[in-house]
């Protein structure tokens, strides 16, 4: 067994912090920039985590999952029919905003109307590496 | 009191009347020429002195804006109701005309949305009982 990470030790002189006492190297997300820490980092993880920490928002994914090609008024039916979700359609189109800047979804037009799509890469490229070492371990 | 009509907003009268009678199956009750438009309405065939729905011209700016808003978002103009609405999307789609939402179960009715090829997007409803 041995350490897996020992930020005393790998930080650059003048990078070391103290917090609460404790002599630390660096910030973690500084660290995580700099790929220290091992990780396969993507700086769009934060996005999707950030993304995907709103209960509507879960399900707006999790109905898009199941229909691809849904309009704002189809999806603003199914969240009240399902989960008695009654946003506005603007609070929905922000929810919808967020994921799609978080490349959780993507958007098209069908003629003159836009819907809107589960759009899985994001997870296979950003959010899988990331998770990947914690499940299945990459200690030597 | 009583209503009389129901306007939808369409970019062009004689396609409208041609989708309305040949694809939805309306009956045409008033046509009157009024210089460059007409008056014309259309009534359901199982109730031919049930509400008028008015086809009229979106010339004015403004209800090209409100029909352009409303399609970008998939809301629905107006709504029809039918007895069987597997059986009415499964026909209409057989004449080639294009849905942007399925039969979708949604309070005590099944609904889906249909462009009217026009500038409207129409909702189907079957009540549930």
């Amino acid at each position: 067994m041995k350490l897996y990470l020992s930020p005393t030790k790998y930080a650059p002189s003048g990078t070391a912090r103290v917090i609460h006492g404790t002599r630390v190297a660096l910030h973690a997300t500084e660290m995580l920039h700099k790929g220290w820490m091992g990780i396969p980092f993507d700086p769009k993880l934060s996005r999707v985590f950030r993304a995907l920490g709103d209960e509507t928002r879960l399900l707006i994914l999790d109905e898009l999952r199941k229909r691809n090609d849904q309009t704002l008024f189809e999806l603003c039916g199914r969240l009240f029919e399902e989960y008695a979700i009654s946003l506005s359609r603007q609070g929905i189109t922000r929810h919808l905003n967020t994921l799609e800047r978080a490349g959780l979804i993507s958007t098209t037009w069908k003629g003159r109307t836009k819907v809107h799509s589960f759009s899985a890469d994001v997870l296979t490229t950003t959010l899988h590496p990331w998770l990947k070492p914690f499940y299945e371990g990459d200690r030597a | 009191m009583k209503m009389y009509a129901k306007g939808v907003a369409v970019d062009d009268q004689s396609k409208a009347l041609e989708f309305y009678t040949s694809k939805l199956g309306f009956i045409v009750k008033h046509d009157i020429p009024l210089g460059e438009y007409r008056w014309l309405t259309v009534v359901s065939p199982e109730e031919p002195d049930g509400v008028e729905l008015l086809l009229e011209p979106n010339a004015h700016p403004a209800s090209q804006a409100y029909q352009k808003a409303l399609m970008a978002d998939g809301i629905p103009c107006t709504a029809f109701s039918v007895e069987n609405i597997e059986s009415e999307v499964a026909h209409l789609q057989s004449l080639g005309v294009s849905f942007t939402q399925p039969p979708v179960k949604a309070g005590g009715a099944m609904m889906a949305v249909f462009d009217d090829t026009c500038g409207n997007l129409v909702q189907l409803v079957q009540l549930l009982e």
